[in-house]
């Protein structure tokens, strides 16, 4: 069921009138119903995957909470389980390919196919949850909780798609004592609800069948639509990514629960850094935290190089089982390594007055971590590594003229929407909507245009966002 | 004080409540007044379908059908050609039944052409897509209908929100009409097929067939333009051999729907007449190069109908 589509608007309202009229005691229990009801409008595996995966890691929770040597080899156990579960139903192709190439792996393609084509929804996501919370309650952030906890930890249905991968500890505090209806809460999640909305009919959906063209086949596109189709690509997995990321917090916000933002206006970042955390900061944690963290360590520039280019391709890894994710996340790790220096020398020589920092080189920084970051995207997009380069060879060829574009009223609508939320974005970075202090009635009136915006011009054939299939 | 604290509570409880009727009572004003507008602007278009709802379509030759249609004819050298103004109606996407709606508000709106071209494209079509032109729903009661035989979701929400009625792919062209002028002009564009184009085309099979009720739409669109006294030549556009390399199918769907169409109806089998890529931007689409040449044979064709 998609967050786009008049069968989700009945569930949310059914879910949450039920989550509210209930007795206290029977609000988890409706949740848990709620978020297995939910999975199993993708297929039946969306509800076994998430059955299986709270048995198993409520089990193996409390074998890793007993001290000693058995809780170190649980805690072992159940990651590498949830690790083998992960890798079997989405990158055993990959692997495959990998060990035998190509004529061994075709004999192995049905069975592969059918295992990654019922691969459940929502699958990465989820696991990543249950590694976190089983470290987490070895390292004593958390006591291992009940199974109805432990379920709901991983089958919260607001988030179940696409994340953000929440933490266990802060989330199964919550659950603790029962949620109460909150006007508040009610206007924060519309809001939230409404641009989320805006961002992935109108900038993801909107901007898709433009790219998607060009993408399939960019040697009939002239440089200048190629060119156009990569910028355009960060606006659109932005917008469906963040559209959905805060849908999926704001009807978390309406049931009672916080869970953290996933997005900080990725497009204004000014190092590589800086774009880590800001996009898809769950995940970007969650490496930082159990990937980064636990590579070995020394202060040595090389080692840290070393361990950021290896986080930065298991985030390529997690995406999917393919050479374009694994060629994405080294380019951001080596993208990475390389500003740590360059920021370092900077600072090492001194640095330019604060006040020319910000005119010129803070635009100048955004302007290139946003180039580097669509570059690299052309091989995030591409079927294969070999589909990327006529792409980028198209646009290295040029000439590069706005009155080569193939359909130039389409593209100025998508510009002008990528713009309009852009410039919204600059507001909100620069904190001039903060200082402007909106009341009631200026958030009313932003939320209205917002839902305009979407009324006018958004895409509601596309449905499918593109973190799902992650 | 303490007497008061019932009725604040009570005020404050119906705080939420007036809050969404103010929203939504702006919001559907905010509609309204934004669909007024925007429904005034798309009749100001110079576009195609804009300019044929406002009253100001005028041919003495009038061409319909998809994008197909609109590749092969400039209006121009047509109307050099011939001595005819020829107005092309012929518009991307165009399927068979949203075409008769578009022939019935021509008629009631705009002078009878003389010669009406059709092309045989359209009648391949299963899908409407009315939906596509909903800037023109509250011209024209025909659209509306297909649109909501064909998307019933569509129904209550474009209800709702008129706003929805403009939420279409066509609406940056039909408003960018609005100050780029005619778009009976020919696009300045000279691309030619390239090899990419045909391997691509014969990655798919992209082969034609007639469908009932599109067929009975044409024939009911050809039926009422004859009875507005125009002579109807139907034609079918000249495609790149590629396209033909497994067998010429388009023959046999020619000759099928000829077989269907009325006697008083000329027929003109141009798929074959090129053979040279100079002539084509893609498998099915004429070029600058192409137009020209076509645009030769139609007015030959069409010289014959007088």
């Amino acid at each position: 069921m998609s967050f786009v589509s008049e069968q989700f608007l009945l569930f949310l309202a059914a879910a949450a009138v039920l989550h509210f009229l209930l007795p206290g005691r029977f609000q988890k229990l409706m949740l848990l119903v709620a978020s297995y009801a939910f999975a199993l409008t993708f297929g039946p595996t969306a509800l076994i995957g998430l059955v299986a995966s709270a048995l198993f890691n409520f089990v193996f929770a409390r074998a890793c909470a007993r001290p000693g040597r058995g809780g170190s080899i649980a805690l072992w156990a159940g990651v590498l389980s949830n690790i083998a579960a992960l890798a079997s139903l989405k990158y055993v192709s990959f692997f495959l390919s990998i060990v035998f190439g190509g004529p061994t792996m075709q004999a192995f393609t049905a069975d592969v196919s059918f295992a990654e084509r019922y691969a459940p929804v929502g699958l990465s996501f989820y696991t990543f949850q249950a590694i976190s919370f089983l470290i987490d309650v070895r390292r004593k952030k958390l006591a291992p909780p009940s199974l109805l906890d432990t379920a709901i930890y991983l089958g919260f249905w607001p988030k179940l798609v696409a994340g953000p991968i929440i933490r266990a500890a802060p989330f199964i505090a919550q659950l603790q004592r029962p949620r109460q209806f909150r006007w508040a809460n009610v206007w924060i999640a519309a809001e939230w609800a409404i641009y989320g909305l805006a961002l992935k009919v109108c900038l993801g959906d909107y901007l898709a069948p433009l790219i998607n063209r060009v993408f399939e086949s960019p040697t009939l596109y002239t440089p200048t639509d190629n060119l156009a189709a990569v910028l355009m690509y960060t606006f659109q997995i932005y917008g469906d990514f963040a559209g959905y990321s805060l849908i999926a917090v704001g009807v978390a916000r309406l049931l009672g629960y916080k869970i953290p933002q996933n997005f900080r206006r990725p497009n204004f970042a000014s190092s590589f850094a800086d774009f880590w955390s800001r996009w898809h900061i769950s995940l970007s944690r969650f490496l930082s935290d159990y990937i980064y963290r636990s590579l070995p360590y020394r202060k040595s520039e090389a080692v840290i190089a070393r361990n950021q280019i290896i986080t930065l391709t298991a985030s390529g890894l997690w995406h999917g089982a393919a050479w374009t994710f694994v060629a994405w996340g080294v380019m951001h790790g080596v993208f990475l390594a390389v500003n740590r220096q360059i920021t370092r020398a900077y600072d090492r020589a001194g640095g330019l007055p604060r006040a020319v920092e910000r005119a010129l080189l803070l635009p100048l920084a955004i302007a290139i971590v946003f180039a580097l970051v669509a570059f690299s995207r052309v091989f995030f997009r591409s079927e294969s590594i070999a589909a990327a380069w006529p792409m980028l060879q198209r646009i290295a060829e040029g000439p590069l003229r706005l009155g080569a574009i193939a359909e130039p009223a389409g593209v100025a609508m998508a510009a002008a929407i990528a713009l309009t939320v852009w410039t919204a974005e600059l507001c909100i970075e620069t904190g001039l909507w903060s200082r402007m202090k909106p009341n009631r009635m200026v958030r009313m009136a932003a939320a209205i245009g917002a839902v305009l915006f979407v009324v006018l011009l958004g895409e509601f054939s596309g449905g499918q966002f593109l973190y799902a299939q992650f | 004080m303490r007497s008061s604290r019932p009725l604040d509570r009570r005020l404050l409880a119906a705080r939420p409540f007036a809050t969404i009727a103010v929203f939504i009572a702006v919001l559907l004003c905010a509609d309204r007044a934004l669909s007024f507008a925007l429904s005034h602007a798309v009749l100001m278009s110079d576009q195609r379908v804009a300019r044929m709802y406002d009253g100001r379509a005028r041919g003495d030759v009038l061409v319909l059908g998809n994008s197909v249609a609109a590749a092969m004819t400039s209006p121009q050298r047509l109307n050099a050609s011939t001595g005819l103004e020829t107005y092309r109606l012929a518009v991307h996407g165009l399927d068979a039944r949203t075409q008769l709606a578009f022939v019935r508000a021509y008629l009631r709106r705009n002078p009878a052409p003389t010669i009406a071209v059709l092309e045989v494209r359209t009648v391949s079509d299963r899908e409407v897509r009315a939906r596509e032109f909903a800037m023109f729903f509250r011209e024209s009661p025909e659209l509306v209908a297909l649109a909501e035989a064909q998307s019933p979701t569509f129904v209550p929400w474009r209800r709702i929100f008129t706003l929805y009625n403009f939420n279409s792919r066509e609406l940056p062209s039909v408003l960018a009409r609005i100050v780029s002028g005619d778009d009976q002009r020919d696009p300045p564009d000279a691309r030619v097929i390239t090899m990419a184009h045909l391997e691509r085309y014969r990655a798919r099979d992209r082969r034609l067939t007639l469908n009932e009720s599109s067929i009975d739409a044409f024939r009911e669109t050809i039926d009422l333009l004859t009875r507005a006294g125009a002579r109807v030549l139907v034609v079918s556009a000249p495609l790149h051999p590629v396209t033909i390399e497994g067998g010429d199918w388009i023959a046999g769907y020619n000759a099928d729907l000829a077989a269907r169409l009325p006697q008083s109806v000329t027929f003109m089998d141009a798929h074959a007449a090129f053979s040279e890529d100079r002539y084509f931007e893609d498998p099915t689409h004429l070029n600058d190069a192409g137009r020209d040449a076509f645009t030769a044979l139609l007015a030959d064709a069409i010289r014959n109908q007088d």
